[in-house]
């Protein structure tokens, strides 16, 4: 027995490995929405470097204009051309404050008009993988979020939460494959669930008699239980009806343009 | 000890570049798989129980930060070790073309298990459509890491007298 044991040592120990690692994934998958110690540690871990090199970039930016830019052009040109930069310089950095101000004045509306309690979050890392969407943000349990809480941003719907550690959460975006969520148009209120597909929705099971149009706009429906009703979901874009079948295929662009997202509000489930 | 102090710590450099730095700085918002990268080199070179050992657990780290199945990189990444070790022992492995062909042949692999699994275990959706759809930048940018990433061992090599192994190179080049 123990030289059998011995002869096959490898081959075991690549087995029991495999049906570990196995098993360790399907236990996880029965418990989705708990997030784990190893996660916790690892996400608390990181997000003192991503929270410190997002806030040092724009300082190491403002450095940059002020100061390296300045120096090289005073080198190189006469006072008035140095004046000049240095007014484009302060232009450039006022219109990123303006940015800056309508961007959270318009989470701000958003923030006045839900009834939902809301905490503003700053998104700090992305998705590690080119197969998955979802955003680390720098809110976490110790400021009351929650797995499965709503994200939104002034535009519309971003996500949920699927992982949160004391100080960062993560979020799963609308358009990850594995996302679904319950939506109506907001013209004909004909429903609809809508997916993922990596850079757009797919809205499904939307029954084909219902005039659903390019260009018509999707909100929540607010029966899934995680959303609010009425949040902006994206507009169509694509409409296909064959002659046969109950449904028809509707394509949706999402209202959020996640590739340019900085800030989003976690509507928390307390009334305001 | 001091080995896997410096693997722990690579793992959570890993984890920086993958969600910070490559999103913002590649279009749009791309990034090559360095933990992939790392577990073919170590399929290569570690030790049969290290090397195993820490493509788990650089599966696990890439799982904190990617999707919503803990436990699906780790899964994948360890059968990929597995599969590179036993090319390994068949291929010359410390030739150039090997490292390649393994980064290659692992992107495929990996897009092919996560779809997988995530098909047969969970609700995945249209998991598939967006593999397919990102398969070919992500096999051009896994090459062309690969290549940074024996640059840099090149570089490593020489300042720690030719006690890091590159694929291509003898120990001592």
């Amino acid at each position: 027995m123990l030289d059998w044991l011995r002869k096959f040592r490898k081959a075991i120990i690549v087995v029991v490995l495999l049906l570990s690692a196995l098993l360790f994934y399907s236990i996880n998958l029965r418990d989705r929405e708990k997030t784990t110690l190893f996660e916790k540690v690892v996400l608390e871990i990181s997000s003192p470097f991503e929270m410190a090199f997002d806030y040092s970039v724009e300082s190491v930016m403002d450095w940059w204009r002020h100061y390296v830019w300045l120096v090289s052009t005073a080198e190189k040109n006469r006072l008035l051309e140095e004046e000049n930069r240095q007014l484009r310089a302060a232009l450039l950095e006022m219109d990123e404050i303006r940015q800056s101000n309508e961007r959270l004045r318009k989470l701000l509306e958003f923030q006045e008009k839900t009834a939902l309690a809301a905490l503003p979050a700053r998104v700090i890392a992305e998705d590690s993988s080119n197969w998955f969407r979802s955003i680390v943000v720098d809110k976490g349990s110790s400021d009351g979020i929650r797995e499965g809480m709503p994200v939104v941003a002034a535009e519309g719907i971003v996500g949920r939460i699927i992982r949160s550690s004391p100080h960062v959460s993560r979020v799963l975006l609308i358009t990850d494959a594995s996302s679904a969520l319950a939506t109506l148009s907001q013209n004909n209120r004909a429903r609809g669930v809508c997916r993922g597909q990596g850079g757009f929705l797919t809205m499904e099971f939307t029954l084909r008699q219902k005039d659903i149009k390019v260009g018509d706009r999707i909100v929540t429906s607010g029966t899934g239980g995680v959303f609010p009703k009425g949040v902006p979901v994206g507009s169509v874009v694509r409409v296909g009806r064959k002659s046969y079948g109950l449904f028809q295929s509707v394509t949706v662009v999402p209202a959020v343009d996640f590739f340019s997202l900085e800030e989003v509000l976690v509507l928390r489930g307390e009334e305001k | 000890m001091k080995k896997n102090l410096f693997m722990i710590l690579l793992g959570l450099a890993v984890i920086f570049l993958q969600t910070w730095l490559f999103p913002n700085i590649l279009p749009f918002r791309l990034k090559p798989d360095l933990f992939l990268i790392i577990v073919v080199y170590i399929g290569i070179y570690a030790e049969f129980h290290r090397g195993a050992a820490f493509s788990l657990l650089f599966g696990w780290f890439q799982d904190v930060f990617a999707g919503n199945a803990m436990g699906l990189f780790g899964l994948v990444f360890l059968i990929i070790y597995f599969m590179v070790r036993y090319g390994a022992a068949r291929f010359n492995a410390e030739a150039l073309g090997t490292f390649y062909y393994l980064v290659f042949f692992g992107t495929l692999v990996e897009a092919f298990l996560v779809c997988f699994f995530q098909t047969f275990f969970t609700e995945a959706g249209m998991l598939w459509y967006v593999v397919i759809q990102g398969l070919f930048p992500q096999l051009l940018l896994n090459m062309l890491f690969a290549f940074l990433f024996l640059r840099v061992l090149v570089l490593l090599q020489w300042t720690t007298d030719g006690i890091v192994p590159v694929p291509g190179r003898s120990f001592r080049d």
